[in-house]
């Protein structure tokens, strides 16, 4: 079934996706037209191109000749308000690949028999604990909702905190999306990684 | 008169119990929710 999210072009563009780079793509993808291009978060905008070739990378490639549009693409908001006063703030739908990779992450810690830490990654413990009471927040407002018990993130061993608030910093950084950018409020899809979607997310 | 056999009785094993409400999984949370569980507001 389609995201409600989703556009129709960006639907079927995604089914040939094969990379993160090209799934983020994908998803920014609000119309297609005769010659020209809307993206979800300037769809007040057209943008004409002129692919080469009749394919996803064709066509990501005519987005990145005109300059307008490669601008805009360079330059996604990574997160949108909450929908209700009672909401916090959500990532863009354009990076819902992300919320699905952390959020199979975080069940992983609590499930994998392994789950070590990014060797390449350190934080704080203060970040850490920060990053475990965020997720938490968001799993008892729907433990709420669900009236069931979430689990509780605070509760895992200090190590896999840890290994988890690293993977999550890992998994950002993939999405171009690294401490030093974050503050700017902007992504860019020519950022994204070009590895494949993990297998531990069930598409 | 033959002695009247014994059968062993088999002694029950016990049987993991199995929690009826298991605790909710981040995986289990709808697409939306997960992407607030991403917590944009808290630097990577």
């Amino acid at each position: 079934m389609r995201d409600p999210e989703l556009s129709i072009a960006g639907w079927l563009l995604l089914r040939n996706a094969h990379t993160l780079r090209e799934r983020a793509f994908s998803r920014t993808v609000e119309a297609l037209d005769h010659d020209s291009i809307k993206f979800v978060h300037t769809s007040d905008q057209a943008f004409q191109i002129h692919p080469v070739e009749p394919s996803l990378t064709g066509l990501m490639a005519a987005c990145s000749a005109n300059t307008w549009s490669r601008d805009r693409l360079g330059n996604i908001p990574i997160s949108r308000p909450g929908r209700s006063a009672l909401s916090d703030p959500e990532l863009v739908p354009m990076l819902q690949d992300l919320a699905d990779i952390l959020a199979s992450e975080a069940g992983q810690a609590f499930t994998s028999s392994y789950y070590p830490c990014i060797p390449d990654v350190q934080m704080p413990h203060q970040h850490v604990q920060i990053v475990m009471q965020a997720l938490q927040r968001e799993m008892d407002r729907e433990g709420k909702s669900r009236q069931r018990h979430p689990v509780e993130f605070l509760a895992l061993p200090k190590e896999r905190q840890r290994a988890l608030a690293e993977r999550r910093r890992w998994w950002f950084q993939k999405f171009s999306i690294t401490p030093e950018c974050w503050v700017t409020g902007h992504w860019s899809v020519w950022d994204v990684s070009e590895e494949a979607m993990p297998e531990m997310v069930v598409a | 008169m033959p002695q009247p056999t014994t059968i062993p009785v088999r002694t029950p094993v016990e049987t993991p119990a199995v929690e009826p409400n298991p605790k909710l999984l981040p995986a289990q949370i709808c697409p939306q929710q997960k992407r607030e569980m991403a917590s944009p507001d808290v630097s990577p």
